[in-house]
C-alpha cells in the first residue's frame, strides 16, 4: 500500500518535472495562434514561421549554435589540463586552485554577466567573443568536473609505463591519456555546448544588437506575447538537447558531471 | 659554491624543457588561471569599486566615491521592498522544492531498481533544456486559454478562465519545477552517505520508521539540505526569466530590478550596489542553517 502510493508520488513528481518541457515542445503542431496543449490539429505551419522569421533563425544557427561551438571546443581545451593537472599532481595550493576553477558555480551567473559587462565597457572586445568569454567562465567549472570524473576512472600506471618506455610527458599526454579520456572529454565538450546554448543569464547582460543570442530573443519576445513559434523553436532545442543528454548520460552518466 | 655533476646538467637543460619536467602543474594552470583572473576575478572587483562610485548622466559611472548607492537602496521603501518580497519568495520556493524532493532523493539513494539510470536521466535532462523552454511550456499550461484553465471549465470548477498567469502562485510553481534537481542532487548525495546500517540499527532498537527518519536520516542528511536550500535560494532570489514572464511586467523581484538597472536604466552603480546587496542577503539560509544546527545540539548537549 504504501509502496504503491510513494509510486503515484514518484510518478506526479516527474509529470510536474517533465510536464512545460513536453508541453512546451508538443504545442508547436498547433495550426492555430493560441497556445493550446493538447494541441487542436496537426500542423507545422509554426515551422514554417519558425524558417520564415530572419531574428529567430539568425540568433538559432548564426548566433547561438556558433557561439555553443566555440565555447565548447575552448572550454574542453581549457578544462583538460586543468583537470589533468589537478587529479595527477601533488603540489603546494593544489586545494585552493581547485576550489578557485569551480568558484564560477558559487557565483550567481547573473553577477558573472554583469561584471563582465562592465570590464567590456572599459575595455572593448567583439561582440561575440565577449559571450564567448562569459561562456566559457560558467561552463569551465562542470567541464573540469566531466573530465575529472573519468580521469579518476583509469589508471595513472599507464601512464607511468609510457613515460618509462621513454614517451615524454607532451607524448604521454596526447597519446595515452587523452585516448583514454575521451569519452569525459567528449561529455566536457556536450556539456559546455548545452550550457552555452541554453544560457540566459549571462547573455542578457552582454548581447549586442546582431549578436542576440537565442534564449535572449525568445525571452524579449515572450515578455509581450507568445505564439506556437515559440513552441516550434523550442521543439527543435529539446530534440536536440535531449540527444546531447542521452550521449553524455551514455559517455559518463549525467550524474557524474551533476553530483554536488 | 659547490656544482655538482646533476646541478649543472640541469643548468644546461632549456628552461621550459626543466618547467615541464619539474613543475608540468605550472604549465597546464598558467593560461587558466590567467583567464579566471582577468576574466572572473577582476571584474568583480571592478564591479565592487563601479558600486561604491556615484552616477554620473553622460560618463554612467562617476569620478567621486561614495556609499549613497547602498544608502540609497536601505532608506527607499521602494526597495526594502523588492529585496523583501524577493527573500520571501525565494524561501517559499526552497521550503516547497524541498518537501517535494526529499522522498524522491532518498528513494534515489537506496533504490537498486533497474530504472534509477532512467530517473537520474529524466530528473536532468529538463535541467539541461533550459529555463526559457520550460518557463514558455508554463504560459501554455496557465494562460488564459492555457490547459489548466481549460481543464478547470471542462470540469465545471469554474465558469470563466481564471488569472493563473502573472501572480505570485504562478512564478512560485515555475521556479520550483526549473530549480527542483538542484534540491534533489545534494540530498541524494548526502543520503548516499548514511549507512544504511545505522537505520537497521535503530529500527532493531525498537525506533518506529517516522523515529528512525526524523532522528537518524535527516540530522544525517543535513549537509545535503543545507546546500540544496542553499543553492536553490540563491537561484531563486536571482532569478530574472521567470518572475518577468510568469509574473508580468509588473512584477519587480531583487533579479528584474537589476536586470532593468544594468540594461534600461543604465545605472551601473546603483545596480551593481544592488546585486551585491542581494549576494549578501542570499548567505541568510547558510546563517538560518548553522543557528539551528547548533542549537539542536546544544539542546542535545542538555538533554
Amino acid at each position: 500500500m504504501g509502496r504503491r502510493l510513494f509510486g503515484a508520488y514518484l510518478a506526479l513528481f516527474y509529470a510536474f518535472l517533465l510536464a512545460p518541457v513536453v508541453v512546451a515542445a508538443l504545442t508547436s503542431f498547433n495550426p492555430t495562434r493560441l497556445n493550446l496543449f493538447p494541441p487542436v490539429g496537426l500542423s507545422l505551419t509554426w515551422y514554417r514561421e519558425f524558417l520564415r522569421a530572419e531574428n529567430f533563425t539568425h540568433a538559432f544557427f548564426a548566433v547561438s549554435l556558433k557561439i555553443a561551438l566555440i565555447v565548447a571546443v575552448i572550454s574542453g581545451a581549457l578544462a583538460l589540463p586543468v583537470a589533468y593537472a589537478l587529479s595527477r599532481y601533488r603540489f603546494f595550493g593544489r586545494s585552493l586552485l581547485q576550489t578557485f576553477f569551480l568558484s564560477p558555480m558559487m557565483v550567481p551567473q547573473m553577477v558573472v554577466g554583469i561584471a563582465l559587462l562592465l570590464l567590456f565597457a572599459r575595455y572593448t572586445f567583439a561582440d561575440e567573443l565577449r559571450i564567448v568569454i562569459g561562456h566559457v567562465i560558467i561552463t569551465l567549472p562542470i567541464a573540469v568536473r566531466a573530465i575529472t570524473a573519468s580521469l579518476q576512472g583509469t589508471d595513472p600506471s599507464l601512464e607511468e609505463a609510457a613515460k618509462s618506455l621513454g614517451a615524454n610527458p607532451l607524448q604521454t599526454f596526447y597519446r595515452v591519456t587523452v585516448p583514454l579520456i575521451g569519452s569525459g572529454l567528449l561529455a566536457a565538450m556536450l556539456f559546455a555546448f548545452t550550457l552555452s546554448f541554453t544560457d540566459v543569464n549571462v547573455a542578457l547582460f552582454l548581447t549586442g544588437p546582431r549578436t542576440t543570442t537565442l534564449p535572449v530573443e525568445v525571452f524579449a519576445y515572450l515578455r509581450w506575447e507568445s505564439t506556437p513559434i515559440i513552441a516550434a523553436i523550442a521543439s527543435v532545442q529539446v530534440a536536440l538537447i535531449f540527444a546531447i543528454a542521452i550521449s553524455i548520460h551514455r559517455l559518463i552518466g549525467l550524474d557524474a558531471v551533476l553530483k554536488y | 659554491m659547490v656544482t655538482t655533476a646533476l646541478g649543472t646538467e640541469r643548468a644546461r637543460r632549456p628552461v621550459l624543457g626543466s618547467i615541464l619536467q619539474d613543475r608540468p602543474h605550472v604549465i597546464l594552470l598558467a593560461l587558466p588561471v590567467f583567464l579566471f583572473l582577468a576574466f572572473l576575478i577582476y571584474p568583480l572587483l571592478l564591479m565592487f569599486v563601479v558600486s561604491v562610485r556615484n552616477y554620473h548622466p553622460n560618463l554612467i559611472v562617476g569620478p567621486r566615491l561614495t556609499l549613497e548607492n547602498y544608502v540609497r537602496f536601505i532608506t527607499d521603501p521602494f526597495y526594502r521592498t523588492v529585496l523583501a518580497n524577493t527573500l520571501k519568495l525565494a524561501g517559499i520556493v526552497s521550503v516547497i522544492a524541498l518537501l517535494l524532493s526529499y522522498p524522491v532523493a532518498y528513494y534515489l539513494s537506496r533504490t537498486a531498481s533497474r530504472l534509477k539510470g532512467w530517473l537520474v536521466f529524466f530528473l536532468l535532462a529538463p535541467l539541461m533544456v533550459g529555463i526559457v523552454v520550460r518557463t514558455y511550456g508554463w504560459i501554455v499550461l496557465m494562460g488564459r486559454n492555457g490547459t489548466i484553465n481549460r481543464a478547470l471549465l471542462a470540469l465545471g470548477v469554474v465558469d470563466e478562465p481564471v488569472r493563473i498567469l502573472f501572480t505570485d502562485a504562478a512564478v512560485i510553481v515555475g521556479l520550483v519545477e526549473v530549480l527542483l534537481p538542484y534540491m534533489v542532487l545534494p540530498l541524494v548525495s548526502a543520503l548516499q552517505k548514511v549507512d544504511v546500517t545505522l537505520e537497521a540499527a535503530a529500527a532493531t532498537l525498537g525506533a518506529s520508521p517516522v523515529e528512525v527518519l526524523r532522528r537518524v536520516v535527516i540530522p544525517l542528511s543535513l549537509p545535503g539540505v543545507i546546500s540544496g536550500v542553499v543553492i536553490v535560494f540563491t537561484l531563486s532570489a536571482g532569478a530574472i526569466v521567470t518572475p518577468a514572464v510568469l509574473g508580468g511586467p509588473r512584477m519587480q523581484t531583487m533579479g528584474t530590478l537589476i536586470y532593468q538597472l544594468m540594461t534600461a536604466t543604465l545605472n551601473w552603480p546603483f545596480g551593481s550596489a544592488v546585486a551585491f546587496i542581494l549576494l549578501a542577503f542570499e548567505a541568510i539560509p547558510v546563517f538560518l542553517f548553522f543557528a539551528i544546527v547548533s542549537r539542536a545540539s546544544a539542546e542535545r548537549g542538555r538533554a
